[in-house]
C-alpha cells in the first residue's frame, strides 16, 4: 500500500477526497468537506488555502483557470500521485473504522 | 468605505508570503465574502486570526521565509530562551518567556517544555482556560472570549511567529 505523504492532515485528506468527484473551487471545496463531514469540519479560508499550496507542493494536486464565465476563479483537481494518495488514506481509515468496530469502540450501524 | 470586516481579512491576509498573495488573496476575499463571514463580527476574527496562524506557518515553513518572519518579531517582541538546570539526571526543560507589544497592547506567553502554560494581557495573568494551545498555535482569549492574541508556534524549532495587532482589533 503506498504510503501517504506526512504532510497529510485530516484537512488535507478532506479536500482529496472532496476533488474525488472532479475540479473544483475554493469555495465549492470548503462546501463539499462540510458535506462529507457532516459539518464536523469546517475550514477556515485561510487554514485551507495552506492546505492547498501544500497539496500543490506536494504534486497532489493541480490547478487550473475556471471555464468560460468562470475564469477568474481557479479550478483544483487531484493529480494520479493525488489519487494515489486519497486512496491509500481511505484504505488506512477503513481499516481504523474496521478495529474500532471489532473493539466495539463505535457500534456497527456506524460504519 | 471599506468595512472593517473586510479590513480585518485584509490585516489576516498580510501573514501570507507576497508571492502567495499575489496569487490567491482574490480569490481568497471571493471565498471569504460567498461563505457570508461577513455579517459576522465574531467569524471575521476567527477567519483573521486563522490567516494570520496559516500565513506565518506558510513563511516558517519556507526556506526563505525565516528571516522575514524573524524580522517582524524583533521589530517589536523579544524572545527569551532560558534552560533551567534543576536536575541533570532528568530531561533539561526548556523554557520561552514571549513578551511584545502592539498598538492593541503589552502580552506575555511563558512556554515550557512546548506547553503554554502562563499568560498575561495587558499586564494581566489569564486563567489557564483563557491559554487555547493547538497543535502549532497559542490562542490568548479576551474577556468575552473571543480570539484576542493569535501567534505560530513551532515546538520543534521553539520558535514563535506572530504579526503586530492594529489597534483596531482591540
Amino acid at each position: 500500500m503506498p504510503k501517504p505523504p506526512e504532510s497529510l492532515t485530516p484537512l488535507s485528506a478532506g479536500i482529496l477526497f472532496a476533488l474525488a468527484d472532479g475540479a473544483s473551487h475554493g469555495y465549492a471545496i470548503i462546501k463539499e468537506i462540510e458535506r462529507i463531514t457532516d459539518g464536523e469540519m469546517r475550514p477556515n479560508t485561510g487554514s485551507m488555502y495552506l492546505a492547498l499550496h501544500r497539496l500543490l507542493e506536494d504534486g497532489l494536486i493541480g490547478e487550473s483557470r475556471g471555464p468560460g464565465d468562470d475564469a477568474r476563479r481557479r479550478y483544483y483537481r487531484l493529480t494520479e500521485k493525488g489519487k494515489t494518495a486519497a486512496k491509500a488514506e481511505a484504505r488506512r481509515l477503513a481499516q481504523l473504522v474496521r478495529v474500532a468496530s471489532a473493539k466495539k469502540l463505535i457500534p456497527r450501524s456506524a460504519i | 468605505m471599506i468595512r472593517l470586516t473586510d479590513r480585518l481579512f485584509n490585516l489576516g491576509l498580510r501573514a501570507f508570503p507576497n508571492d502567495f498573495r499575489a496569487r490567491h488573496a482574490d480569490e481568497m476575499r471571493d471565498v471569504f465574502h460567498a461563505r457570508g463571514a461577513d455579517v459576522s463580527l465574531a467569524a471575521t476574527v476567527q477567519e483573521a486570526a486563522d490567516l494570520c496562524i496559516s500565513g506565518l506557518r506558510m513563511r516558517l515553513e519556507s526556506q526563505h521565509a525565516h528571516r522575514s518572519a524573524l524580522m517582524m518579531l524583533t521589530a517589536a517582541a523579544m524572545v527569551t530562551t532560558t534552560l533551567i538546570v534543576s536536575d541533570i539526571s532528568h530531561p533539561v526543560p526548556s523554557r520561552i518567556d514571549f513578551s511584545a507589544s502592539d498598538p492593541s497592547g503589552p502580552f506575555t506567553i511563558t512556554i515550557v517544555d512546548g506547553r503554554a502554560v502562563e499568560a498575561t494581557i495587558n499586564s494581566k495573568r489569564l486563567d489557564r482556560n483563557r491559554i487555547v494551545a493547538g497543535r502549532d498555535s497559542i490562542r490568548l482569549l479576551g474577556d468575552d472570549g473571543s480570539v484576542a492574541v493569535a501567534v505560530a508556534f513551532d515546538a520543534d524549532k521553539n520558535a514563535i511567529a506572530w504579526i503586530p495587532r492594529s489597534a483596531a482589533i482591540r
